[in-house]
């Protein structure tokens, strides 16, 4: 939804008025490029971390990755005190986030990878078959002290509605069903209901 | 789509809690929200005191950078405004903030100074060790992407980004950012 | 008091059925006002080549909608934004009493220029009493349709709950959520009030994409309704209903039983939505004005008035047994001389 609600605001011209004031190239609201295939920058999914001494910053490339096709995590983890990026390794692993695997079925890891870093940056191919929804968890040693960081990864397409979604919608076509079918009939339902009601009370 | 996670979240939520006793495993950490409140917004706690969570300041916004909480920020934010920099920074139309009845989001000018004035979603900040400028690979789309430009952000040499106090932190800057992860973001100051 | 015939309010029969229609045109706003701001940012964005399929067919639509109306959509279009709970339509912002009531307990001040947005709301309930509860309220257009497939389920062999609770929990649930917004600095009624939720949740689901935590509570209180009590929430938990019934427990336009017509069949007290009892002339404060009883009595026996107060108890009606057997039997010949002089 959000890229569709994306591919929308790809060029937002607010006040073109200001662009005397702004100059050559700036205009004051510059289009703020939305997150999907067709951005100028590269659409990734982004989320952050603050873990002990150490801010870590986690990125999927493509930001919708496609079972089959192959993507890329960015992971930069930075000293909080000091702002030095980490230079150890990072392990990579990826376990199931599904429904199930809340009950402890299903919920093994696997091993991605281990990562030395390029340019500070951890950077993890990857290439799932299945769609669904996965954790990667990135695992690195620092001062003898363990960190273990999960992020979440989406592959495919979302389901188009979720399960209240499902709910409303069915509930939805009830409701409307039921009163355009049997207009008649709820006048005289209520009164009958509203009197079997009163001889219980 | 984030919306529909709230559920599956609250069922982690207690199924964490249910086998925390028997985990003895290093802390386990999930991702954190850096979040901004719309341009305007008053300081944290009266924000969540004026904020009746009408949903106008959503509406009104030309660019929808302005989403709104679930449950994953507390019971206190639940249907209050947000905007995620790297995912849509926000454009200064300032129509949030003529829309908002309650003042929660100020009302401030369409103008370069008020907007300076009375705008401070956060301050944005370069990390020189992953900006691509500051290893010698001239870039500068950050600078090309800021709507005060010169005023909230300055070049140097190799297009190096400098910040200044002025910046308003709307976040087109870390939107527009092409490495990844970001070489510059803007730090919330929500007061 | 016997003799005159009292001529029922000109509308009468078709007051519930512009009901209807006002409550119908305020949904469809709800839905269509997401629509239009969806459209503006693609007007705004100059989007329109970069559109999926279905979006393009939102902006078609939309377009041809506004156009007659707009000559720039993405500015013009501003006029009308908002829901029921707090809007804005052409410069004029109104809000409801609930909103003001609880960002005041929130924020422990009084924010003037919002609570200003709440007068003509508390003016018109002063005037009309809880009219919002049964003709604008987004959540009673569904409530509404819920507690007919109720009855549609009873007669479907179905035996839905018609339980009766005390109708003063509702202040409990005011005073409980303003105290909660005070104590937390934050207006958490806004969390527990269904016009509010439905406003929000289908902007969200039409500009954003998914539903919020108030969409699983509002259909908590949709079963509640169905298998529990009927109209259930509104009648005994509503925060905002008992607002609105103490705000409009003086109104001026009222229902009133015309008693020479009555022949106490009980129709207006089974269709009444909140329980009350106009066979009694027991409307009180949390009358809603609906209308329903005015539309379903076969006697024309119910009409507006103007009036602060409701009409004391007055007894049987003319037309029923009761009254012809108590009344009339003792002295019949004189009480039949007396309607006819």
């Amino acid at each position: 939804m959000e890229r569709r609600a994306g591919i929308a605001s790809l060029v937002v011209m607010m006040w073109l008025t200001m662009a005397g004031v702004a100059g050559a190239h700036h205009v004051l609201g510059r289009p703020a490029y939305s997150l999907n295939e067709d951005s100028n920058t590269p659409p990734s999914m982004q989320a952050e971390v603050q873990a002990g001494d150490y801010f870590v910053t986690y990125m999927a490339f493509p930001a919708f990755p496609r079972p089959g096709k192959p993507g890329r995590i960015s992971l930069y983890v930075r000293r909080i005190d000091d702002g030095t990026p980490f230079q150890g390794k990072v392990a990579f692993k990826v376990r199931n986030s599904s429904w199930l695997s809340w009950l402890g079925i299903g919920n093994e890891s696997h091993k991605l990878g281990l990562r030395p870093p390029d340019d500070n940056v951890f950077r993890q191919g990857f290439l799932f078959e299945k769609a669904g929804d996965y954790i990667i968890t990135a695992e690195f040693e620092a001062g003898d002290e363990p960190y273990v960081i999960d992020f979440p990864l989406r592959i495919g397409e979302p389901p188009p509605v979720g399960p209240i979604g499902i709910a409303v919608g069915a509930l939805v076509i009830v409701l409307l069903a039921v009163n355009i079918v049997q207009r008649r009939r709820s006048m005289t339902g209520k009164i009958r209901g509203a009197h079997e009601g009163k001889g219980k009370a | 789509m984030e919306r529909r996670t709230v559920l599956k979240a609250l069922i982690a939520g207690a199924a964490a809690a249910a086998l925390a006793p028997t985990t003895v495993r290093a802390a386990r950490f999930r991702p954190t929200l850096r979040y901004l409140r719309p341009p305007g917004a008053l300081a944290e706690k009266d924000f969540l005191a004026r904020c009746i969570n009408c949903g106008q300041c959503g509406e009104a916004c030309p660019n929808r950078c302005i989403k709104y909480f679930g449950l994953e920020n507390g019971l206190g934010s639940i249907d209050t405004p947000y905007i995620i920099p790297r995912e849509k920074g926000c454009i200064l139309c300032m129509k949030c903030g003529e829309v908002c009845p309650t003042g929660a989001i100020g009302r401030i000018a369409r103008e370069a100074e008020a907007i300076l004035d009375g705008v401070k979603m956060g301050h944005a900040r370069v990390d020189e060790s992953l900006c691509l400028s500051y290893q010698g690979k001239t870039c500068g789309v950050c600078y090309r992407a800021c709507p005060l430009p010169d005023i909230a952000i300055t070049v140097g040499r190799l297009e190096q980004p400098h910040v200044t106090d002025k910046c308003v932190g709307c976040g087109l800057c870390e939107r527009s950012c092409i490495q990844m992860p970001q070489a510059i973001r803007v730090i919330p100051d929500r007061g | 008091m016997t003799g005159q015939r009292h001529k029922p309010f000109f509308l009468w029969r078709h007051l519930n059925r512009l009901r209807w229609v006002s409550l119908s045109i305020v949904f469809a706003m709800l839905v269509v006002l997401p629509f239009l701001h969806v459209y503006q940012t693609y007007v705004a964005a100059h989007a329109y080549d970069l559109l999926s399929p279905p979006e393009k067919r939102i902006y078609d639509v939309m377009e041809a909608l506004t156009q007659p109306f707009v000559s720039d959509p993405a500015e013009d279009l501003d006029a009308v934004k908002g829901n029921t709970w707090s809007g804005t339509f052409w410069g004029l912002k109104l809000s409801d009493p609930l909103a003001a009531l609880g960002q005041m307990a929130a924020g422990r001040t009084l924010y003037w220029p919002f609570l200003v947005t709440a007068l003509l709301p508390v003016a018109f309930t002063a005037l009309f009493g809880r009219f919002f509860c049964g003709w604008i309220c987004p959540a009673t257009f569904i409530y509404e349709l819920n507690s007919n497939f109720a009855s549609w389920l009873r007669w479907a062999g179905f035996k839905p709950g018609n339980r009766h609770f005390d109708k003063r929990i509702k202040y409990a649930v005011l005073a409980l959520g303003v105290i909660g917004s005070a104590v937390t600095g934050s207006v958490l009624v806004a969390a527990v009030y269904p016009p509010a939720i439905i406003g929000r949740e289908i902007y969200y689901v039409i500009a954003l994409g998914g539903f919020s935590a108030g969409m699983v509570f509002f259909l908590a209180t949709l079963l509640f309704d169905l298998l529990v009590a009927r109209r259930g929430f509104c009648r005994y938990l509503c925060p905002g209903g008992a607002l609105y019934s103490l705000l409009g427990r003086y109104r001026v336009v009222r229902i009133r039983r015309i008693v020479e017509n009555c022949n106490d069949c009980a129709k207006c007290n089974a269709i009444c939505e909140f329980g009350l009892d106009p066979l009694r002339d027991g409307f009180g404060q949390e009358c809603n004005n609906c209308s329903a009883c005015i539309a379903v009595c076969p006697r024309d026996a119910l009409t507006f008035t103007i009036r602060p107060t409701d009409t004391a108890a007055q007894g049987p009606g003319h037309l029923g047994w009761q009254y012809r057997r108590e009344v009339e039997a003792p002295g019949g010949q004189e009480a039949r001389e007396e309607e006819a002089a």
